[in-house]
């Protein structure tokens, strides 16, 4: 390798850029070459003393904060920024509001519960009496369908009355979908469990499967209702 | 330009430092439009955004302009800032960006032609007034012509690697590698008189 081929990569060189082979030839060439090791030598310095000029720091002539600070005021330097930045709020309205809105819907949650288990006492264990009370073979058919029936008014209003206040505050929207949507599951146990009891009504695994059901939703109001009252 | 300046030589006085915790609450407060927290930001990276400007300028006046426009940036962009990488780092990154846009939007003819074979367009000091090898390199520095300034210093100041420095201006990568040896050639020859 001669001094001008060697030269032309010592940059490379120095920034280990090169391949192994042409590395290993700058290295044989600059081991009996005076010149292109001072030429080395030269711009490690540079590149040495550009590391301390990184370093340097230099001040503006005037505190540029008082022009900068205007600028920052003008609202045709805000446009970038979304509605929630200007506004000073870094989360969606809903979230902070939301505390607000979820105490006004568990209230209705526990008014809905408290009606619910005035009109369906329920033992300490939070089961329905009339679960118990049915048995396989006499005359349950037929009172557990009066049952399920006054069930189902009771939690059908009970909901409204949820929904009626949720509706009242146009932000709890989508906390009481959420929970409603919850709601609407056990709903779907509950039809195919009452479409599979109409087949073989004296099943009492269908009927005790139907009145969880219940017990679950009802679980789900006391639930809320309990919260409510800790907070 | 240099009689203009005035000098701190010391980076940790200027870059004023808090506890990092302090410092990230300065940040989100400054994401929800808290100018005076805003105000924190700029004191700390203030000089050092003023002093790259000043670097591919050699210009006090429109290192003001471009360190104000950065700025600007700043706040308009720190919404996205998303925690990924250092603040420091993604803000030196818009900074060079906003430097280097700066620069092509200036009136006067901004060029990254590689620079021509007569030395004498680097004019340089002729005799050094101040000792420091520093100061004479920062004088060297603004000497170069523009676009091989600014490429020596991204690459050798500002660490880019030339593949990044390529996409930065729209260079070649080869082209980048032959500038940034010609501006090394020329500040060492500068450095040497």
């Amino acid at each position: 390798m001669n001094c001008h081929d060697a030269r032309d990569r010592l940059d490379d060189y120095l920034e280990d850029a090169l391949a192994p082979g042409e590395r290993r030839r700058v290295e044989e060439h600059l081991s009996s070459c005076d010149a292109c090791r001072s030429e080395l030598s030269s711009i490690g310095a540079l590149l040495d003393t550009a590391q301390d000029l990184q370093r340097r720091r230099v001040e503006p002539g005037r505190d540029l904060w008082p022009e900068l600070r205007r600028r920052l005021a003008d609202p045709r330097h805000r446009e970038g920024r979304s509605w929630r930045e200007r506004l000073g709020l870094e989360r969606p309205r809903f979230v902070w509001q939301f505390s607000a809105a979820a105490v006004v819907l568990l209230v209705a949650i526990g008014l809905g519960a408290s009606y619910v288990s005035r009109r369906f006492p329920l033992r300490e264990e939070g089961r329905l009496a009339s679960v118990e009370a049915v048995a396989p073979g006499d005359q349950a058919g037929a009172g557990l369908a009066d049952q399920l029936a006054a069930l189902d008014s009771e939690v059908s209003l009970a909901r409204r009355q949820i929904s009626q206040a949720a509706a009242a505050d146009s932000t709890a929207g989508g906390s009481w979908g959420t929970f409603d949507a919850n709601l609407q599951v056990l709903d779907r146990a509950i039809r195919e469990s009452r479409a599979a009891l109409e087949q073989d009504p004296e099943n009492p695994r269908l009927q005790k499967t139907i009145l969880s059901a219940y017990q679950k939703q009802l679980d789900l109001l006391r639930w809320a209702s309990r919260f409510v009252h800790q907070g | 330009m240099w009689g203009r300046m005035n000098r701190t030589e010391t980076a940790a006085r200027l870059e004023l430092k808090e506890p990092p915790e302090q410092f990230e609450s300065r940040i989100r407060a400054a994401q929800r439009g808290e100018i005076d927290s805003f105000e924190r930001i700029y004191r700390r990276f203030g000089a050092r955004i003023y002093t790259m400007a000043l670097r591919f300028t050699a210009d006090a006046h429109r290192a003001e302009e471009l360190t104000q426009d950065v700025f600007l940036r700043v706040w308009r962009k720190i919404g996205t800032y998303r925690w990924e990488s250092s603040f420091d780092t993604w803000l030196h990154r818009l900074a060079v960006n906003g430097i280097l846009s700066g620069l092509r939007a200036d009136s006067r003819r901004f060029s990254w032609e590689l620079l021509g074979e007569d030395v004498a367009t680097l004019a340089g000091p002729a005799r050094p007034t101040h000792p420091g090898r520093v100061l004479d390199l920062e004088r060297a520095v603004a000497s170069l012509p523009e676009g091989a300034r600014a490429i020596f210093l991204l690459h050798d100041l500002e660490g880019y690697k030339h593949r990044e420095i390529a996409e930065l201006t729209g260079l070649a990568e080869g082209t980048c590698k032959a500038q940034l040896h010609r501006a090394r050639r020329l500040l060492r020859e500068a450095l040497s008189r």
